[in-house]
């Protein structure tokens, strides 16, 4: 392996470090409450939409990985100061797992438009993010799937804000950082 | 640098190695899941208590890891309770909050490091595929030392908003943060690159 394209080896997966950080200090920021919304919104999701959108979609997929890799091993950084392999035994797992979905969907769907980027979040950041996770909460909690979706649906509302606003932020780095479409 | 959920202690937990903890979790989850009796299935649950007092682990640390599943579990209790009557719900709830106990146990009793070479070893057999386990274990390391540089950045890319009078919203701040992480990012592979990091 020639020295350059070793440099971009690393180089790409230290992006996708610095932006498994990223979603861990997002986490560190408090959940925000929403009024009209029942449960208080996390940024972190907000973190794994950006990091298909601009690292795009196998790279922003690891991305998610390495995040979830250091939760794994014992450090609480999941909002709310969760960490340990006890938040993968909890049934909303299937969130965090979906979270590697979704982040690739969004990369495979990203484009340089704002619309794009923002069909590109709601499929990926919420659609296959709840395909993962509603499944997985009702075979954990022993619902039926339908149930579970009722469930999830309070999340909702939070997720449709999140979205748009990945898509704008998504939008203004890819103006002013353009990475090409590696 | 950021502490993990590691709590030091000398029980027969602690000395246990991370590969039988963990393949103890793993029998425990599929008796749990298994057992239909509600009676048993107390008495599994009890178990992880009594486990937990054996860590010296102490309660306050018990009640931090339900503290945000027990809205979820009592929400999933009273669901259950409409559709599927007491016993059911009590079943499920009991289940989850014990799985969650027990792998919560194994993560404090467990150091970090022990943690990350059990994971690096358990993951050797992907090497076929590209991934060297030693620098996935690297990866996860370095990832956590630049959590406290990430926020620093978003702290300084929060401050400079506010300095031109545009508010406190950190969102739009999303984006010189994330403009200046991949910059700082260059300058971070050439020097893990100039010590021989990726190097075969």
């Amino acid at each position: 392996m020639s020295v350059a394209s070793q440099n971009l080896d690393v180089k790409a997966l230290v992006r996708c470090a610095m932006f498994a950080a990223l979603i861990a200090a997002l986490g560190l920021l408090p959940p925000i409450p929403v009024p009209i919304i029942p449960v208080p919104i996390t940024a972190q999701t907000l973190g794994v939409m950006l990091a298909g959108a601009v690292l795009g979609p196998r790279r922003g997929a690891l991305a998610v990985i390495i995040f979830l890799g250091v939760v794994l091993l014992g450090f609480p950084l999941l909002s709310g100061g969760r960490g340990g392999l006890g938040v993968f035994f909890g049934p909303s797992a299937g969130f965090l797992v979906g979270w590697v979905a979704g982040a690739f969907c969004v990369g495979l769907l990203a484009a340089k438009s704002l619309p794009r980027l923002t069909a590109a979040c709601l499929v990926g950041g919420i659609g296959a993010v709840y395909l993962v996770g509603v499944p997985w909460m009702a075979l954990v909690a022993d619902i039926s799937v339908a149930q579970a979706l009722i469930a999830s649906a309070a999340f909702l509302p939070g997720d449709l804000v999140k979205a748009v606003l990945a898509a704008i932020a998504a939008r203004a780095i890819q103006r002013g950082y353009p990475l090409g479409t590696s | 640098m950021i502490a993990g959920v590691y709590q030091p202690g000398n029980s027969c937990f602690h000395r246990a190695t991370p590969g039988l903890k963990l393949a103890a979790l793993a029998i425990y989850a599929v008796a749990l899941s298994v057992v239909e009796q509600i009676v048993l299935l107390m008495g599994l649950s009890a178990l992880v208590l009594v486990a937990w007092q054996i860590a010296g682990l102490t309660w306050a640390q018990l009640s931090a890891n339900l503290k945000l599943l027990i809205w979820i579990l009592l929400a999933l209790f009273g669901f259950q309770l409409f559709v599927a009557g007491f016993w059911r719900a009590f079943d499920t709830i009991l289940t989850l909050a014990a799985l969650v106990v027990a792998a919560a146990l194994v993560s404090h009793t467990t150091r970090t490091d022990d943690m990350l070479d059990t994971l690096t070893a358990a993951f050797s057999p992907f090497a076929r595929f590209g991934v060297k386990p030693e620098d996935a274990a690297f990866v996860l390391v370095f990832t956590v030392r630049l959590v406290p540089f990430v926020s620093i950045v978003g702290r300084e890319a929060i401050d400079a908003r506010r300095a031109r009078g545009a508010g406190r919203n950190p969102v739009p701040a999303l984006v010189p943060m994330v403009i200046r992480l991949m910059r700082e990012t260059d300058a971070l592979s050439e020097a893990l690159v100039a010590r021989g990091f990726g190097r075969t």
